[in-house]
């Protein structure tokens, strides 16, 4: 038998049923192929995407490092110049004031009295300048926030006699009327009395100047709690237009240097206004006068009493530490706020959620990056992301670089006490791995060793940023704490390569420097968050007190939002 | 009537303090920087010092430290004057040692108030 006969070739070939399924085969082939190659292709771009992404996170990082670190150079530079000049003009003005004190002695011993005027002119003019500097040196000190602000609670008719007792002189040379306008007046204040004072003692003394003839008046009134509004109008000159807009601007950083002839008082005044939490504005007509008006979160409220449950401000504190927690919470509640608590994590987001508060209080301290993961929790939800927050602890100063993990600023030199109670809140488990400290100077390095090793952790040092590099490698740490300046790789260095590991993205960071930080690095663009700070003592009133100014602040703020 | 030592370098400084000072009848001697101040301080064993902080030779802060490390002088008050005046150079001149600190341009009756505080004192 052969093929032929056998009938198999008939099964080879191709019925045209089997035909069809043969081409549909071939195709499906060709086109299970074809997709391979494209799933191939997708699954490099998705790399290419993913690789993409993690660039332009790590820009982001670094960029974040670098602009901080500019930042601490450029105040740095800033503030040395500042104590450089003061020191400058101080001691000539030391001559031309003790010298001219001297003669005028001397003058007045000698019986040649027709010379005193002329004397007294130069005295005059040395003093004035050294108020000048003064106010240079006391706006800087502002600028750069190391203001503290004391509240304490008056009758506002003792703080009214005290500015017009005051004043008289000035007053019965100027030949204005002075009228006092506090029919809506709260009867108490709770504010800073001492900066309340400057501020309106300078704008009344220079209604004073401008005005001939005239009539200042002065309105104090309560708004909205605990707003009160401090009105100074005159029926002076009124203000060039052209000055207006700028009339608060310091001549400090103004480029074009129109503003050295305003004088530093209204710029200060303005500082300290919203060192208070407030504001200051001013409206002038040319020929009609002039209205500066001072608002402050300074009306006294006994109590809270009085404040129905919808009106209240809820306010969410999370805070792992009962002790810290304890007194804010206490400190809130008798103000009048409606206070919320979250211990943890869970508790932080679900409170969040179901409370929907005006402002969240977090604590930065939080053991192991907690506070971080809170507020990424917090910040990454659509309808919490916007909820102002204020962030709380014993370091001295908190910025952008939060989010990677820098768990604050320590200023040099740091005290014992606080250095441990900071250690034990954040560390409070002990581990086998090292804390490491890179600092170039020795002692301060042998200092921190030993503090370290009390605490009964153990040590590992590093002069400079590539030491502490080798370290890591060696052995991440549990925290570093980084001094910011140090030869060749500084702790901005350190901290940007660290932050290009995966494995020491979570290595948390303390930043300890001899150097404030700077006010930009400071700024809050919103979704952000600002910091109060404490000395490790929550209970403290200072403390509270800013607290609760920051609150009202961001209360303000959303309402004017509202309004706008 | 009481006896001061004025450590000062800069000359205008140093006539018209002692003048001053001499006016109001207090005896004053002077030296010229911190080296011959801490030589005078055993020496002529004053009642008050008057330190200018930024000081030629050994500075200020360094006299200040050795003057009050010593058995001698510790115990002699020492003002610090300085144009410094941010606020941690006042507590960088108290950590030094120094018993009260004053800013240039120098206040004169506060200055008084502060030295014969210390007399009153001893």
């Amino acid at each position: 038998m052969n093929f032929w006969t056998s009938g198999l070739w008939a099964s080879a070939v191709p019925t045209p049923g089997a035909a069809v399924l043969w081409v549909l085969l071939i195709l499906t082939a060709a086109g299970l192929t074809a997709l391979a190659f494209y799933a191939g292709y997708l699954r490099r771009r998705l790399h290419d995407l993913q690789d993409v992404r993690e660039e332009i996170e790590q820009n982001k990082i670094q960029y974040l490092i670098r602009s901080e670190k500019l930042g601490v150079q450029s105040n740095r530079t800033q503030t040395s110049f500042l104590a450089h000049i003061s020191h400058q003009l101080r001691t000539p003005l030391n001559i031309v004031i003790n010298y001219s004190e001297l003669l005028e002695e001397l003058t007045r011993q000698e019986g040649r009295e027709d010379n005193l005027p002329e004397i007294r002119k130069i005295l005059g003019a040395g003093r004035e300048l050294q108020d000048k500097i003064n106010n240079v040196l006391e706006l800087s000190k502002i600028q750069a926030g190391s203001l503290s602000i004391a509240t304490d609670i008056l009758p506002t008719r003792a703080l009214v006699q005290d500015i017009t007792a005051g004043l008289k002189m000035e007053l019965e040379t100027s030949g204005n009327r002075l009228v006092l306008e506090t029919g809506k007046a709260p009867e108490k204040l709770e504010v800073d009395s001492q900066r309340l004072h400057q501020i309106l003692r300078h704008l009344l003394q220079n209604a004073f100047k401008f005005t001939k003839g005239g009539v200042v008046t002065l309105t104090i009134e309560k708004e909205r709690n605990p707003w009160t509004l401090f009105r100074i109008s005159d029926t002076g000159p009124g203000i060039d237009p052209h000055i207006l807009s700028n009339l608060f601007a310091s001549f400090i950083g103004d480029e074009d240097g129109n503003n050295i002839g305003t004088g530093l008082g209204l710029a200060i005044s303005r500082s300290l206004c919203q060192a208070m939490g407030g504001d200051i504005t001013v409206e002038s007509k040319p020929g009609v006068g002039s209205t500066f008006s001072v608002r402050l979160p300074a009306t006294y409220i006994s109590g809270g009493a009085d404040v129905a449950a919808e009106d209240q401000v809820r306010v969410l504190i999370i805070n792992d530490d009962t002790e810290s927690r304890a007194p804010m919470s206490n400190f809130l509640n008798s103000h009048g706020y409606a206070v919320h608590v979250a211990e943890d994590r869970e508790e932080a987001l679900r409170l969040a959620r179901s409370v929907k508060p005006h402002v969240i209080v977090l604590d930065a301290l939080m053991p192991g990056l907690v506070s971080r993961a809170v507020m990424e929790d917090l910040r990454g939800e659509d309808s919490l992301a916007r909820i102002p927050m204020i962030m709380t602890s014993m370091m001295d100063e908190l910025t952008s670089t939060f989010k990677l993990g820098v768990i604050g600023y320590l200023k040099k030199p740091v005290r014992e006490h606080r250095f441990q109670q900071m250690l034990q809140r954040y560390l409070p488990v002990h581990t086998d791995a090292p804390i490491l400290v890179a600092e170039d100077d020795a002692i301060s390095r042998k200092i921190m060793c030993k503090r370290i090793t009390r605490a009964g952790w153990s040590v590992a040092l590093a002069a400079d940023g590539a030491e502490a590099l080798e370290k890591v490698r060696l052995q991440p740490p549990a925290l570093i704490f980084l001094d910011l300046m140090m030869p060749g790789m500084d702790g901005f260095d350190l901290l940007s390569e660290l932050r290009k590991e995966e494995a020491w993205k979570n290595i948390p960071v303390i930043f300890v420097s001899a150097a404030r930080i700077n006010e930009e690095s400071r700024l809050h663009p919103p979704g952000d968050f600002v910091h109060v700070s404490n000395d490790g003592n929550y209970s403290d009133h200072l403390f509270l007190e800013r607290l609760r100014q920051q609150i009202v602040l961001y209360m303000n703020q959303s309402l004017e939002d509202k309004v706008s | 009537m009481a006896k001061i030592l004025l450590i000062e370098d800069h000359d205008m400084n140093r006539d018209m303090l002692t003048r001053r000072l001499r006016r109001k009848g207090y005896e004053v001697v002077e030296a010229i920087n911190g080296r011959q101040g801490i030589d005078m301080a055993a020496g002529e064993a004053p009642a008050v010092i008057l330190m200018d902080m930024s000081l030629p030779e050994i500075d200020g802060w360094e006299a200040t430290r050795i003057l009050k490390a010593r058995d001698d002088t510790r115990n002699i008050p020492i003002i610090g004057l300085s144009a410094h005046a941010m606020s941690g150079d006042r507590q960088k001149g108290l950590a030094a040692g120094c018993d009260d600190y004053d800013t240039k341009p120098i206040d004169f009756p506060r200055l008084l108030d502060k030295i014969n505080k210390f007399l009153a004192n001893s």
